[in-house]
């Protein structure tokens, strides 16, 4: 779906997203102030050469420190108009910029690695979330993804404590090669995520 | 038992000035025993008969003061000696050795070690020298207690953070601390600074009671040693105590910079050592923390997107805290066993030579962290536990010329 597909990167220190993509961002959510995105966030995007459309959150740790909640609603509702999917990449907080962006998520995909410490804190966030958050479980997808080569404990572990199956298992990537098996599983996440509806 | 023995008691230095037939000698007396974790060898109080060799695992050294409350003395590793004062002596066991991991040692019987060096002035020296290393140790350990008791002294305080998530931060300082709490028994303190998932008790497998977030921080101001036990963890196989930020998520909004302020001067006055693993970001907290860092150390994995965390974390922290003198420094570890960038190339892009390069641990870093046991306890001759030690070693060495610089601030300030 090249130009249909945006990915935000709402990391509040760095613009990983950016790098790895090795595209250049001269603006960001940040650096807008207290100026409000309103309809359109053309003039923040850059396009990588898939198509796909880069938008980050702040590309200094102070200008992430300027990114409010309002900030991200007025994005997120202009991302929406423009783009049939877009992708944010939360970071490791429940600051109020990340958990707008899970409010208006209509799926919430929850990354699990293969560590008895990502288990404990997988099980906290699925209490938060239901509990302070609110948010519906049927919103929740569960992946199991292997960063590295080693595993501390199985999918299965995994599902049996969490009481939660995954939607998938990504394997570990090497170096990168690009008919890998994570390549083709990454592949099925995206057919998966754009062929099962979501509720508005 | 002879062949194998002798070749290991070649490597004690002890015996290093024996000739074959004597080692032979040694080896045909002593006598293999095992224990398992936690497992008494002797007790403070009984009669001395036997002095060991640790051929493997960890002894622990513990003596019970007369109020009755244990102190942790020394931990003793592979190639070193227990119960020899006893023997030399004639007095009964003045302290407790207990297993601090499975072990296996060697015993020598009290007839056969008289007979041993009632033949051998020099193996006597060496015990004598051996005994006296001990024992000054433990003197000094006695008057370093007293100076931290009327706060005259702050312990060194060594961060650990990371610009990007998944550097192994969390692992880094809990070996590092881990490493450093077999030296300095009961005086090293690691504190758990992550304010939203804290993944240090899991790492050590202990279960913390309370957290920084339950007490005030005029409260925690007016604690002495034994009352501030209450609130830390003591991982009972190192002896490290752990001051966890928070039990639950929902306390992190608790924690404030008064807390940390508060935290870190009360730990700084009873422990020799401090270890901060401090999580991502430049909040009030975390840069309380690193403000009063002697050490900081940047922990970064070799790509692209960690050169550029590091050096905008480091001019951050330059900038917005005007520290005196630098005190970060760079430590490359290597979570994974790919590199994008090879270590001169990172020391070059960083401008500055990494401290330590902590190379890829493979498996054993993810059974460690599902055993709840340390990598650099569990597997201590790793490549990756070894590149630890190096880093503690230097740390003690740091704290070691610090406490002679500061004595001799106070003899010519007296």
């Amino acid at each position: 779906m090249p130009e249909r597909v945006a990915l935000m990167d709402l990391d509040l220190l760095f613009d990983d997203a950016a790098l790895e993509l090795d595209v250049s961002v001269s603006a960001s959510l940040g650096s807008l102030g207290s100026e409000l995105v309103s309809r359109s966030v053309s003039g923040l995007e850059v396009e990588h050469g898939s198509g796909l459309r880069v938008l980050v959150a702040a590309t200094t740790p102070e200008e992430g420190e300027r990114v409010t909640a309002t900030h991200v609603r007025e994005a997120l509702l202009a991302l929406k108009r423009q783009f049939l999917v877009t992708v944010l990449d939360c970071g490791g907080t429940f600051s109020e910029p990340t958990l707008a962006a899970l409010d208006m998520s209509d799926r919430v995909l929850v990354i699990c690695t293969p560590e008895l410490v990502t288990l404990r804190d997988v099980r906290e966030c699925q209490r938060l979330f239901g509990q302070a958050l609110h948010l519906e479980k049927s919103r929740m997808v569960y992946l199991f993804n292997h960063p590295l080569p080693s595993a501390g404990i199985t999918r299965r572990q995994f599902e049996d404590a969490l009481e939660q199956r995954m939607l998938l298992e990504i394997p570990h990537g090497g170096e990168g090669a690009t008919k890998s098996a994570f390549t083709k599983v990454i592949d099925q996440l995206a057919r998966e995520l754009v062929a099962t509806p979501v509720k508005s | 038992m002879s062949d194998k023995t002798a070749d290991f008691l070649r490597r004690v230095d002890l015996f290093a000035r024996l000739s074959e037939g004597e080692l032979r000698k040694i080896a045909h007396a002593l006598k293999e025993r095992r224990l398992d974790r936690n497992q008494v060898l002797f007790r403070q109080g009984d009669a001395a008969n036997s002095l060991y060799l640790v051929e493997s695992g960890r002894m622990r050294i513990a003596a019970s003061d007369r109020s009755g409350r244990e102190k942790v003395l020394a931990f003793v590793g592979a190639g070193e000696i227990v119960g020899e004062m006893g023997l030399l002596s004639g007095e009964p066991r003045s302290a407790t050795a207990i297993a601090a991991t499975d072990a296996r040692l060697l015993q020598l019987r009290g007839s056969d070690f008289d007979a041993l060096i009632a033949n051998n002035l020099d193996l006597m020296r060496d015990l004598a020298r051996a005994v006296v290393r001990r024992r000054e140790a433990t003197q000094q350990r006695a008057i370093e207690e007293a100076v931290s008791d009327t706060s005259q002294r702050y312990g060194l305080v060594t961060t650990l953070c990371s610009p990007r998530g998944g550097a192994g931060t969390s692992t880094l300082a809990t070996n590092l601390a881990v490493a450093l709490a077999q030296r300095s028994p009961d005086r090293v303190a690691l504190v758990d600074q992550n304010v939203l998932f804290g993944h240090i008790p899991l790492l050590l497998n202990v279960t913390p009671r309370t957290s920084l977030a339950a007490i005030s921080p005029s409260s925690l101001r007016q604690l002495d040693r034994e009352t501030l036990e209450f609130y830390l963890t003591t991982h009972a196989d190192s002896s490290l105590r752990v001051l966890s930020a928070v039990v639950r998520p929902e306390e992190g909004e608790l924690v404030t910079a008064e807390h940390v302020k508060a935290a870190l001067d009360v730990l700084r006055s009873q422990f020799v050592h401090v270890i901060i693993d401090l999580s991502r970001g430049f909040s009030e907290v975390n840069l309380t923390a690193i403000e009063a860092t002697t050490n900081l150390l940047l922990v970064c994995t070799p790509d692209r997107a960690a050169v550029r965390g590091a050096v905008q974390s480091a001019r951050i922290f330059r900038d917005l805290l005007h520290l005196a003198g630098d005190p970060v420094q760079y430590v490359l570890n290597h979570p994974s066993p790919y590199e994008s960038l090879s270590v001169a190339q990172m020391e070059d892009a960083l401008n500055a030579r990494c401290v330590e390069v902590v190379p890829f641990g493979g498996e054993a870093v993810a059974r460690a962290a599902l055993e709840g046991n340390p990598l650099v306890t569990r597997w201590p001759g790793s490549a990756t536990s070894k590149s630890i030690i190096r880093l503690a070693d230097k740390l003690e060495q740091q704290e070691a010329e610090r406490g002679y610089a500061s004595r001799a601030l106070e003899t010519v300030s007296a």
